[in-house]
Formats: structure tokens, sequence, C-alpha cells
């Protein structure tokens, strides 16, 4: 290969006829574009062909970033590119990318590209939507996936380097992520299904799912930058929390019993405190979650004082405007 | 008849979406059925989203990540116009009157003009344009009667060497001819340049008087657009020094 800054496109299809024409049309500059799909059956291969794409047809298997690994290797040229059937590309995205090739230096493997995300007719700008840089350029085979949905790739060689291109300004990726918040829940439901869990029981504990959605919860909860989208989103990511730690348990045979008292009830998340009946409630309650940590860090048991530590940490962090009253 | 309008724009999304519903009346006025607007969002911070700015437009967005000039913006905007149409460009602070297309049209077509300009007014009713028009010395091009109450100033059409860029009609096939906005100039004066050489290429200039629109001048500028502009006068006079007729300082209140 004589050209050091070309680039392979690989893309990933499942019936994406009605997403897949906006990436087309806007990644035709790629030196090479490779597109994986699982069996269509509404003209999505056609589609790719006509464009001058190279499909690779694969039969129908749970979708999961692990099936990426086994087709990283088709690209020929010395850097990939990585997309989504929903995603595409700004007009001056090929002076931006190769502009990044260019100035990647030697012992850079991988560009993080930040990301725009559209959900429900809006191009969301809060926490945790925004940047939401992505490893989706890099070297051609210095990247692995791990076996599950939506985790960060690694580098096959940890001594080397990722970059990230800072916004504004700087080429993004554009992602049609959800048309309506039912087409968010039913996706959510999928990935929670398709997913793959620890399948050790002794290693499930639900009031991590309840950590991880209270933590969520609070991440996502920007309505300066997003207003009602947020609240909306921030409910569904911590109910996606809460499915998904139920579908584990289930996966498990319903072996670990679930706790009868959540450690952080819902209630304590959603509602403002106003009297002092209730400031005072909500103390008793924190000083109640600090000794339950204090206790467990004492008994050294790092699978149960990992979850409490973070349940308690979220505690205070909601609720520290009550303990400064 | 149809028409290809193209217009960069940055943020302002409440500004551009009045701009479009005034695009659409005037273009219903005039009986322009086949009208294709391209949009050419321009490194917005939040890229615009079609359903945000019409329900009716047959809208085309050329979204940028990163800011090009307004002579890139709009030449990259152009070429995804349709082959024949002639080309409106059109500026995000414009609110065209409900005749404006029509007079534009009209006008082009009585004067067969390569180039027409638009009358525009600020909220007050005083003239932004009416025409440019160039001076001696190191005052060169400048708004013909700016600020003069509009209805002191006579409704018949123009001819002239240069019109504003904010809102122009130009004839596909001399833009073709032309190559387009020079893209060298980084902010302004690109559109003065464009009819300076319209002219060399024998092309006519003319300034639609009939209406007027609002023109809210400068609302899209910032410290860097000033800046900018500096650097685009310098290269305008650099090119066009001696090269273009003085039409005096008369008329200047």
């Amino acid at each position: 290969m004589t050209n050091t800054s070309a680039i392979s496109l690989i893309v990933h299809t499942r019936n994406s006829a009605h997403v897949l024409p906006e990436l087309l049309r806007t990644t035709a500059w790629c030196d090479e574009r490779i597109v994986v799909d699982m069996t269509s059956t509404d003209g999505t291969a056609d589609l790719a062909r006509a464009a001058g794409c190279r499909v690779v047809t694969i039969g129908p298997e749970p979708f999961t970033d692990a099936l990426r690994n086994r087709f990283l290797g088709e690209a020929a040229h010395p850097w990939t590119l990585v997309l989504d059937s929903d995603e595409y590309l700004a007009a001056d995205a090929e002076e931006g990318l190769r502009a990044a090739v260019a100035a990647a230096a030697a012992d850079v493997d991988g560009v993080w590209i930040p990301r725009f995300n559209s959900i429900a007719g809006r191009v969301l700008r809060g926490s945790g939507w925004y940047p939401d840089h992505q490893l989706r350029l890099f070297r051609t085979g210095s990247i692995r996936y791990e076996v599950a949905h939506h985790r960060v790739p690694q580098l096959v060689d940890p001594t080397r380097r990722t970059v990230r291109l800072e916004p504004p300004g700087c080429v993004h990726i554009h992602h049609e992520n959800y048309a309506s918040f039912v087409e968010f829940v039913e996706r959510q439901l999928t990935y929670a299904r398709s997913d793959v869990y620890d399948d050790d029981p002794d290693r499930f504990d639900f009031t991590m799912y309840l950590a991880r959605a209270a933590q969520e919860f609070d991440d996502r909860l920007d309505s300066d930058a997003d207003a009602d989208h947020a609240y909306a989103l921030a409910l569904l990511m911590y109910w996606n929390q809460i499915v998904r730690g139920i579908v584990h348990w289930e996966r498990l045979g319903y072996l670990p019993p679930l706790p009868t008292e959540p450690p952080l009830p819902l209630r304590e998340v959603f509602v403002t405190p106003v009297d002092d009946a209730e400031v005072a409630a909500l103390r008793a309650r924190i000083a109640e979650l600090e000794a339950a940590v204090t206790a467990v860090h004492a008994s050294r048991s790092m699978r149960v004082t990992r979850p409490l530590r973070r349940a308690g940490d979220i505690a205070r962090r909601i609720l520290r405007p009550v303990r400064g009253t | 008849m149809s028409l290809t309008v193209v217009i960069p724009s940055r943020a302002l999304t409440g500004l551009l979406r009045q701009c479009l519903s005034s695009l659409q009346d005037a273009a219903v006025f005039a009986g322009i059925d086949g009208m294709r607007v391209v949009v050419v969002d321009n490194a917005s911070p939040v890229p615009y989203r079609r359903a945000e700015l019409t329900t009716d437009l047959d809208l085309e967005l050329l979204r940028f990540d990163t800011p090009r000039s307004f002579s890139r913006a709009c030449n990259a905007g152009a070429r995804l116009g349709d082959g024949a149409a002639p080309l409106l460009f059109l500026n995000n602070d414009v609110l065209l009157h409900r005749r404006a297309l029509l007079d534009l049209c009209s006008t082009a077509q009585t004067y067969r003009a390569g180039v027409c300009g638009a009358r525009l007014v600020y909220p007050d009713d005083t003239i932004q344009h009416c025409g440019v028009l160039f001076d001696s010395g190191e005052r060169g091009p400048y708004h013909h009667l700016h600020w003069v109450p509009s209805h002191l100033v006579p409704r018949r059409p123009r001819v002239l060497q240069a019109v504003t860029g904010a809102c122009f009609l130009v004839e596909r096939p001399l833009f073709d001819q032309l190559g387009g906005f020079d893209e060298q100039f980084p902010f302004a004066y690109e559109d003065i340049d464009f009819c300076l050489r319209a002219r060399q290429a024998g092309a006519t200039i003319v300034c639609a008087q009939a209406v007027d629109s609002i023109h809210l001048q400068g609302s899209s500028r910032d410290e860097r657009a000033y800046a900018l502009e500096r650097q685009s006068r310098a290269l305008f006079f650099a090119r066009w020094r001696g090269r273009f007729n003085i039409d005096g300082s008369a008329d200047d209140r």
C-alpha cells in the first residue's frame, strides 16, 4: 500500500435502507467502502452496491460489537473509519478527517471524533450526549471491540496513543439515534435482551444496577441544555438500567434474591424536599447510608462495598443542596 | 419559472425561520413553482434540523462542521442547485417583502440583467441598500443613500456597477462562467468583486426598487468578522483600485 493516509470505511447494516442513503451520499470520498450486511430483506445490499461499496453478506446472528472484530480485517487501507448505518458526515468531513490522519503522529493509533446525537427531533447538547467522542478513525488493525454493546473499543497495543478532535469547529459524526421516544424504548429493550451478561450468580448485585440507574439519571438530567427532552431521557436511562438488572437476574434463573428495599428509594431521587420534616428525614437517611457504607468497609468485602459506596456517593451528590440548608 | 435560492447561515435559527417564511410568501406571490432552497449550515454550534426551519419548502441542508467563508459557502450551495435555474443568494437576516421576488425577476427580465439586486431597508425604513456606488480615494465602494428615509428615494430601477450580495439574483450561465464568487475573499467584498467581473463579461447590473425588504444588517457579525472584513477590503483594493468608474460622492448625505 503506497498511500499511507488512505481511508477504508466499514459499516454494519441490517435492514438499513431507510437511513443508509444519507451515509452513502456523504462518504463517497472514502478510498474504499465496505458494507457488512446481515441478510437484509429491504434492499440494503443493493443500495450499497449501487453506490459502489463492496458488500460482505453474513448470516443472521445476534449483533454485538464483538462481531465487528471479524470484519476489521476486510479494510485494505492503512486507516479505518467505522460508522453505524444511522450516522452520516458533513460536506466538509473529507477535509477534516484527512487532516486528522495527516496530523496523526507516528505513535497515534486512533482519533476520537465528537458526535451530534439527535433524538426525537432534537440535537442534544446536554451532559452525556455531547460531545460524545467516539473512537472511529484508527490505524487498521489497531483496535479491538469488547464482547458487549456500546463499550469503549480498546487499543491492541496499549502503549500507543489516541487523540481527540475538540469542538467547536472540527469534523463531527452526525447520528440520527431515534426518531421518537417509542423507538428509543424499543431499541434499548433490544439491546438489553441481546446483550451479554456476567453468568456468575455470585457476582450479580442488583444494587449495582440501581446505583447505575441513579447515576444515569443524575448525569443525564441537564434540562438547561435539552429542556423537556432531558427529563424524558434521564427517566428512560434510569428505567433502562433497571430493566437490564432484571433481565440479568432472569438470565441467572432468578437465583440471587433481589433486595427487598432498594438502597436508594426512587422517591429520594425524584422529589425535591421542601419542608423541615422532609429535610430531617433525608438527613437521617443519609446518615443511615453512610453508616451502612462504613459498616461494609469494615467488613472488607469488595463485592458488596463497591455498589454500596457508589450508592452512598450518589445519595450525597443528589442531597448536597439539602445538607447545606 | 424555477429558482434556486442559496442561504448561507450560522445559528440564528429563529431569524432564519422568518427569512424562509418570507421567502415562501414572496415565491407564492411571484408564481415561482419550482423553487429549490439550499440552506448552507455554516458550522452552526447545533446543526439545523429541517423540521425546525420549514414544513413546506423544498429545502436542502448542506452542513459544514468547520466554518468557511461566505464565498465558499455560497459556491458550495450553488453547486447543489439545478442546472439552468437562476440563483438567488439571500442572507439569513433578510426578510423579503411579499412582492420582492416578483419585482426582482421582472426587473431582471426588463433590463436583461445578469445580476439584479434588491432594495433593502433597516427596520426604521431607512435605506440599507439601493445600489453600490464608487467613490475615489480610500473610500471606494459605498452604499448609495445609506440611512436616507426610504420614502425620499425614487422607485425607478437603477443600473449600477455593483449591488449587495445580501439579496442577489444572478443568471446561472453568468455565475458558472465567472466561476462563482471568488473564494479568496474571507468576508465581504466578494459580491462587489463578482459584480465588477460580471460587467467585464458584458453583463448588466441593476437594482430593483419597487418594494422594501428588511435587512437586519450585521446581526450575525462578531469581532472576527470585522477583522476578516478588513482583509477582504485590502484584497479588493489591491485587485480593483483604478479599475472601476468613479461615481463620486455627491449623493452621499
